[in-house]
């Protein structure tokens, strides 16, 4: 699965599966753009699974945090691990998306 | 499916696949790719390097290669040794130069003016000692080297 959604206290929880490459950032896109679109708060990217993201997956979580933004809304990217971490600072990701270390501080106020 | 173009020998020290001009290709390429270069001792960092290079090499190749749509054949190499790995990936699509598509990334935009194109290419000229493209006839030929750390043996 690319990406699951849930909503815990009104926040919106997108979960990714362990991979995301040009085979289905698409279907990716579908779910996350469609959570930020509805959401009525912030949107928290879960990426605890993620082993592996290509460019595809990253423009997805661009496209969402732009959409965020534009509509006065926050996309929080939490539990990256190191080799993708790796791969959003190369690409100068990390400088500009929200990323914070676990769930828990992606959902405090 | 990825296939050996030849029964696997106990010790090689080359991986050679033919793969379909889909990129539903990919998750299996890399788990062989991943399997033979953790045989080799190479680390996890240069295994994503690898699979994310043939990633975004294979996925220009499929998006732009074939104006027919039609059923193609991709072929990706890897050698390993004690300095270097080495990828090959010839197809037989368009004439198309990664080396000379190069737009600029702007690594310090903010995010309004972030822009979403151009960042597979610069992957692989970040993650990548050298990029060599020749056109042999019919075929584009991509080599692509990473050097390793003088730690990893061979």
């Amino acid at each position: 699965m690319v990406a699951t959604h849930e909503d815990i206290n009104g926040i919106s929880v997108v979960k990714t599966g362990p991979r995301i490459d040009s085979a289905n950032a698409g279907a990716f896109e579908t779910v996350l753009v469609e959570v930020v679109n509805d959401a009525t708060g912030r949107t928290v990217l879960d990426l605890s699974e993620l082993g592996y993201i290509s460019s595809a997956g990253l423009r997805v979580i661009l496209l969402a945090a732009k959409t965020a933004k534009k509509a006065g809304r926050e996309l929080v990217l939490c539990h990256m691990q190191p080799t993708i971490r790796e791969i959003f600072d190369v690409s100068g990701f990390a400088r500009i998306l929200t990323i914070v270390p676990t769930r828990d501080d992606a959902l405090a106020t | 499916m990825a296939r050996s173009t030849k029964r696997d020998a106990p010790v090689t020290d080359r991986l050679a696949l033919i793969i379909a001009n889909r990129v539903d290709e990919l998750a299996p390429l890399a788990d062989r790719v991943s399997s033979f270069l953790g045989s080799k001792g190479v680390g996890t960092e240069d295994i994503y390097a690898v699979n994310l290079v043939l990633d975004e090499v294979i996925t220009n190749i499929v998006s732009y290669g074939y104006p027919d749509d039609g059923a193609h054949e991709i072929a990706v190499a890897v050698t390993v040794d004690d300095r270097r790995i080495t990828v090959v990936v010839r197809d037989d699509g368009r004439p198309f130069d990664p080396t000379e598509q190069a737009p600029a990334v702007d690594v310090d935009s903010d995010l309004e003016d972030r822009s979403i194109g151009g960042l597979g290419l610069f992957f692989v000229r970040q993650m990548m000692t050298s990029v060599a493209y020749r056109r042999d006839g019919t075929t584009n030929e991509v080599t692509l080297v990473r050097a390793l750390p003088a730690t990893v043996r061979g």
